[in-house]
């Protein structure tokens, strides 16, 4: 009886899996490297949680040459992934561009921070060195102003991917990856709210003040998405809790009288 | 979608501005998805009356009613070659209201949404040109037929062609009598054939050597697989109860006036 199937059909599927197990394998070993430079990164950046504030920018400073040698690893990556469709392996590295753009955001957050508490520690005597226009002069001022998300388009120039928003096919930093990296940062700055209190120099519990403005901000923003049942749906209702770590850290401060209401 | 800001200091106008912008980003994804699985499960369910209307064929009339006796394969009759013909055009219709967003990165972006209508098509397309001409389209073929504009991956026909086998299993057990032969019980041509195949199949397919751990399409594969044992295991047994049994039956016995026949 004349066979009903072309035989090769199998050679051809077990070359398939194959070549897509490579694939997938070179992808890994790239994520590697690029892990490895978020870590420390992220260890030098996690000194926030035991220094005050105003040495932020110093040790942020640090990173630069980690964020250089990230940038590069990423830049392996990228070449290798646009040789495939971008969605085809996007799971593979999703995790490790969400947790490199965390560390741009944080960093970014720290030098500013750092430079805010300063300026607020010394408003009085020299508004001078304040950071940005305001010359208000106002705590109020100083609260709400300072703050600042790092965008998208800037968090892909420094890790050196095209924002892609327009072309989704290019190697690119996705929205939702992003969005990701930003919740990352509002957990992380629970957390530091708590410890910016232990660190605290003279009495300056500008700090957590200035997270508590800046989180809510963000969890605003957040509740304005119409988010599906996903995985950035789950993150983002973790945000309250955050919330309400940072308002009890307030709440504490507030009734000792040791920050103004 | 543009974000123009490069720092924002955060505030409520621009958190406003920011998170408007990527709202409307990730509700236009999510639009293309729902359709997506819209279309999909469209797909799905008409490929499935599909199969169901070729379990209706009755082998035996199919084959004979064949205009070219020489080749193998069955010819419809015009009743179930009408409804198929109906299925087929919703299926086209949903494929065609999801172009757009299967283009380009969406191909890849949404391809778990469709993935299992796709093999849904696949199954009812091997499936029928199968008892129809006999043959196992290759995946070549599969993309042919689907069209050019849609992803049809080698995993997707992989799991296609599994899906498959249940089916010829199916076929197989219910069209085990040959009632052309007059005086003694016998295995029909197609089950033989499909027994045959299925050992092929059975032999190929355990033969690849597929990454457990490289991705979720591999354990649905390991899993698939067993079941293909199962219907191999079933029509031979069929077919040998048949063999072993058919011998001691009284002549002149017709299937079905029986319980103790020998079917699964």
């Amino acid at each position: 009886m004349a066979s009903a199937m072309d035989l090769e059909i199998f050679n051809k599927c077990q070359d398939n899996i194959d070549r897509d197990s490579e694939i997938r394998e070179s992808i890994r070993s790239l994520t590697k490297v690029i892990d490895q430079h978020m870590r420390s990164i992220l260890s030098i950046l996690s000194t926030a949680h035991s220094t005050p504030s105003s040495s932020f920018p110093t040790f942020a400073g640090r990173t630069t040459t980690s964020f250089q040698f990230q940038k590069e690893a990423i830049q392996n990556l990228a070449s290798l992934a646009s040789q495939h469709p971008f969605y085809k392996y996007n799971a593979l590295w999703s995790r490790t561009l969400q947790n490199a753009a965390f560390a741009v955001l944080f960093r970014d957050w720290l030098v500013n921070e750092g430079n805010a508490y300063i300026a607020y520690h010394s408003g009085s005597s020299n508004p001078g060195e304040r950071d940005g226009p305001t010359e208000t002069s106002e705590d109020d001022e100083v609260r709400s102003k300072v703050g600042q998300l790092t965008s998208l388009e800037r968090v892909c120039e420094t890790l050196g991917v095209k924002p892609g928003l327009e072309d989704e096919s290019t190697f690119h930093l996705t929205l939702e990856e992003y969005l990701q990296a930003t919740i990352s940062l509002i957990n992380e700055l629970s957390r530091l709210a708590l410890n910016s209190v232990i660190m605290t120099e003279n009495s300056n519990y500008s700090t957590p003040t200035r997270i508590n403005h800046f989180i809510k901000q963000l969890q605003a923003g957040f509740l304005m998405l119409n988010l599906k049942n996903d995985a950035l749906r789950s993150r983002v209702d973790s945000i309250k809790y955050d919330v309400k770590k940072v308002e009890e850290v307030i709440y504490d401060l507030s009734l000792r009288g040791l920050i103004r209401k | 979608m543009s974000v123009s800001v490069s720092v924002a200091t955060i505030d409520r106008e621009t958190v406003t501005a920011l998170f408007s912008s990527f709202g409307a980003a990730l509700d236009a994804h999510h639009d293309a998805r729902d359709r997506v699985i819209k279309a999909s499960r469209d797909i799905t369910a008409a490929s499935k009356k599909i199969i169901f209307a070729l379990q209706r064929v009755k082998y035996a009339d199919a084959e004979i009613q064949r205009d070219d006796p020489p080749k193998a394969g069955i010819k419809l009759d015009s009743k179930i070659a009408g409804d198929i013909c109906g299925l087929e055009r919703k299926i086209t219709d949903a494929f065609g209201a999801v172009k757009d967003d299967l283009q380009g990165a969406g191909a890849w972006r949404y391809q778990r949404q469709i993935s299992g209508a796709i093999q849904e098509y696949i199954e009812a397309l091997l499936f029928r040109e199968y008892l129809m001409e006999r043959w196992i389209l290759s995946h070549e073929e599969v993309q042919k037929l689907i069209g050019h504009e849609f992803l049809v991956t080698h995993s997707d026909y992989i799991l296609g062609i599994l899906d498959t086998t249940g089916e010829l299993m199916r076929f197989a057990i219910t069209n085990l009598y040959d009632v052309t032969a007059s005086s003694v019980v016998q295995v029909s041509a197609i089950a033989k054939q499909i027994c045959q195949l299925l050992r092929t199949l059975r032999i190929g397919f355990s033969g690849l050597r597929v990454n457990s751990s490289s991705h979720s399409s591999s354990t649905e594969f390991v899993k698939k697989l067993n079941t293909l044992y199962n219907s191999v295991d079933k029509v031979e047994k069929a077919v040998y109860s048949l063999t072993v049994r058919g011998s001691e039956l009284p002549e002149g016995w017709i299937p079905g006036d029986d319980d103790d026949n020998g079917r699964i």
